[in-house]
């Protein structure tokens, strides 16, 4: 711990969910290694993805088809990337993805290239259309207010 | 001669826990005792990862830090956080170790952690459900976290490194 969290965390007071990007971590690139939920409410977005991400955790349990790939079903890390990216996209998709049962897997799998985490996020590495770099802060461009700083 | 083992320098309280936090009221109590300003630090381990999770209680210390809550994987954690003269909140919850689903989770033969880090995720839903005035940073033991301060614009202010 190299500095006071709370005084870089005050640059981030009009996000309820402040979470850390990672390149590595796959569907919507979040590590909730980090979490900051502020003002987070009963029935707002943030709350909604934790119910979702329960929901679909209880149903992975009682899948013999999840219970063979636990990574993809049943690790936190994994599975609450997978609601994020589902509520990111939701704007194209209409529907939830990445569902443990299987039942969107062929939809998924005709668009995995406009689910990757790259078009909901804006990265550093992505340059805007008039060649402009991107603000360091990844910029969530659902009505999601969800920052992942790094 | 053998040497007598120093005692905890504070015994556990009710203040600190443990906290079963299926019991009614005992989350709220825990926040109540432990938040301040309306602000939660939440922190996780198994008794494997206790000296990782001293030194993250202390370096928040360092940053006069001390609204701490860990959630134990075991209530055995909040033992051995008491036994090593730690002060911070500690409670422990049976989420899917009991209850409807826990046969599930036997069949599935996900690991204890699995479960463990299941029930934070569930501690937060239940935190924003039930402790609405309060705002959580759960961090996990194996990051440093590097934060300059607000001036130098959002983009670096917070670092980390898994």
């Amino acid at each position: 711990m190299h500095a006071e969290p709370y005084a870089a965390l005050r640059a981030f007071r009009d996000f309820t969910l402040v979470t850390t990007f990672d390149f590595k971590g796959g569907f919507a690139n979040a590590n909730i290694g980090f979490i900051y939920l502020r003002n987070a409410t009963r029935g707002g977005p943030v709350h909604r993805l934790l119910v979702e991400f329960e929901r679909r955790i209880d149903h992975a349990l009682v899948l013999p088809r999840a219970w063979r790939s636990p990574v993809a079903w049943l690790w936190d890390q994994n599975v609450f990337n997978k609601v994020l990216l589902s509520a990111m996209a939701w704007r194209i998709s209409g529907r939830e993805v990445f569902l443990p049962d299987g039942s969107d897997a062929n939809w998924t799998s005709l668009h995995r290239r406009e689910l990757r985490a790259r078009h909901f996020w804006r990265e550093p590495s992505q340059l805007a259309a008039d060649g402009t770099p991107p603000p360091p802060l990844l910029t969530p461009t659902s009505a999601l207010r969800v920052a992942a700083p790094w | 001669m053998r040497s007598t083992p120093l005692p905890p320098t504070e015994l556990p309280s009710a203040a600190h826990g443990p906290y079963n936090l299926d019991t009614p009221g005992a989350l709220h109590a825990a926040v109540q005792s432990h938040s301040r300003g309306g602000e939660l630090i939440l922190l996780h381990a198994d008794r494997r990862r206790l000296r990782l999770l001293l030194n993250l209680i202390a370096e928040l210390a360092a940053w006069e830090s001390h609204h701490i809550f860990v959630l134990g994987f075991a209530a055995a954690v909040c033992a051995d956080l008491a036994q090593a003269g730690s002060t911070v909140g500690c409670g422990y919850t049976s989420y899917l170790r009991t209850g409807p689903l826990a046969a599930d989770v036997v069949k599935s033969g996900i690991s204890f952690n699995y479960v463990a880090w299941l029930q934070k995720s569930h501690l937060l839903r239940r935190l924003i459900e039930e402790e609405p005035a309060v705002n959580v940073l759960a961090l996990d033991t194996d990051m440093t976290v590097h934060a300059p301060g607000p001036d130098t614009g959002p983009g670096p202010n917070l670092t980390l490194t898994p």
